[in-house]
């Protein structure tokens, strides 16, 4: 892995050490924030999960009775019976923030539904109005799966680029930062016992000089 | 981004007739290229869009290219025992935890 390089100063020591600082801050913030991305993530799951299951069922039996319909009925009336739609929807599309992920919201709401379906009974089986109410009657429910597999997908994409970036820091980051300081202490420490020693060297220098001149005034 | 707007289904012919008659938007197709195409034309237009289960197995690329948008919301019919609906939704859970934790209890 490579490291950072600096010149080993105490200028670039100070200045990296802020920055291992806020990457610390930093990591610890994400960290919190893909928690909590998570849990929001894993309830909205469960209830999709739920939601998918309850309707799977549910569908079963439309797919079926359109089935039975559509080998009862001629083709031809089936297709212009079910042309006009029985009941009218108005969606409207809202956003809802879910910590700081933008996940919309679907507002449905049926009109006309009162006067049922807009094809006569004549020429149309029993089974072909049940396929049909079921499908209308399942249409918020249908709404409302579609808004929680959304919200699924779009924070699913949060956590992972979230993820990543916590790991990036707790993996790359900080620990690039930590052992360039140590270097650069290492470094610094190092010049500083160098300039003790050469500072000792030449105190014992001048003192040597010193007493020599002194042996050299007492001789005279 | 218009406030009001539709809901497609997409399918073949017999199976979003329903869906017509309940009230929604919908695009024909028999074929999975019809599909795609039905799929891009219906984006523009729809804020959610119901693909039949055969579809949304064939064009998880298709569909991947809306994940990271707001709207238009993707998602495939439900159908018996769970189907391709649930195995994205699981795809998704995985993607996202790591493991799967939710559906393990399942086959």
């Amino acid at each position: 892995m490579a490291d950072i390089r600096v010149n080993p100063t105490r200028m670039e020591l100070k200045k990296l050490k802020t920055k291992l600082i806020t990457a610390r801050r930093g990591h610890k913030l994400l960290k919190d924030k893909r928690d909590e991305l998570m849990r929001q993530f894993l309830e909205i799951v469960k209830d999709a999960k739920v939601l998918r299951a309850e309707l799977c069922e549910r569908f079963a039996d439309v797919g079926k009775g359109l089935a039975e319909a559509a080998a009862e009925s001629d083709e031809r009336m089936l297709t212009e019976a079910l042309m006009l739609p029985a009941a009218g929807g108005e969606l409207t599309v809202e956003t809802k923030n879910v910590m700081s992920v933008i996940v919309p919201r679907f507002d449905y709401k049926t009109s006309g539904r009162a006067t049922g379906p807009a094809y006569g009974f004549a020429f149309t089986s029993g089974e072909m109005d049940k396929a049909v109410d079921a499908v209308s009657a399942t249409a918020a429910e249908l709404i409302r799966l579609a808004e929680l597999e959304k919200a699924a997908t779009l924070l699913c994409a949060e956590i992972e680029r979230t993820r990543r970036r916590v790991n990036a820091l707790e993996y790359i980051m900080i620990p690039q930062y930590e052992r360039a300081i140590k270097n650069i202490s290492m470094k610094l420490d190092e010049n500083e016992r160098g300039n003790q020693t050469r500072l000792m060297k030449v105190k014992d220098m001048m003192v040597a000089a010193q007493l020599q001149a002194r042996h050299m005034d007492e001789e005279e | 981004m218009s406030e009001n707007r539709k809901i497609g289904v997409i399918g073949r012919r017999g199976d979003v007739l329903t869906f017509q008659a309940a009230g929604f938007a919908t695009y024909q197709a028999e074929s999975m290229q019809e599909a795609a195409g039905m799929l891009r034309k219906a984006a523009e237009e729809c804020a959610i869009i119901f693909l039949t289960p055969e579809y949304a197995a064939g064009l998880p690329e298709d569909i991947a290219r809306y994940d990271t948008m707001l709207t238009p919301a993707v998602i495939a019919l439900p159908e018996k025992g769970g189907g391709v609906g649930m195995a994205m939704l699981r795809q998704a859970a995985e993607r996202a935890i790591g493991a799967d934790i939710l559906f393990r209890d399942e086959p």
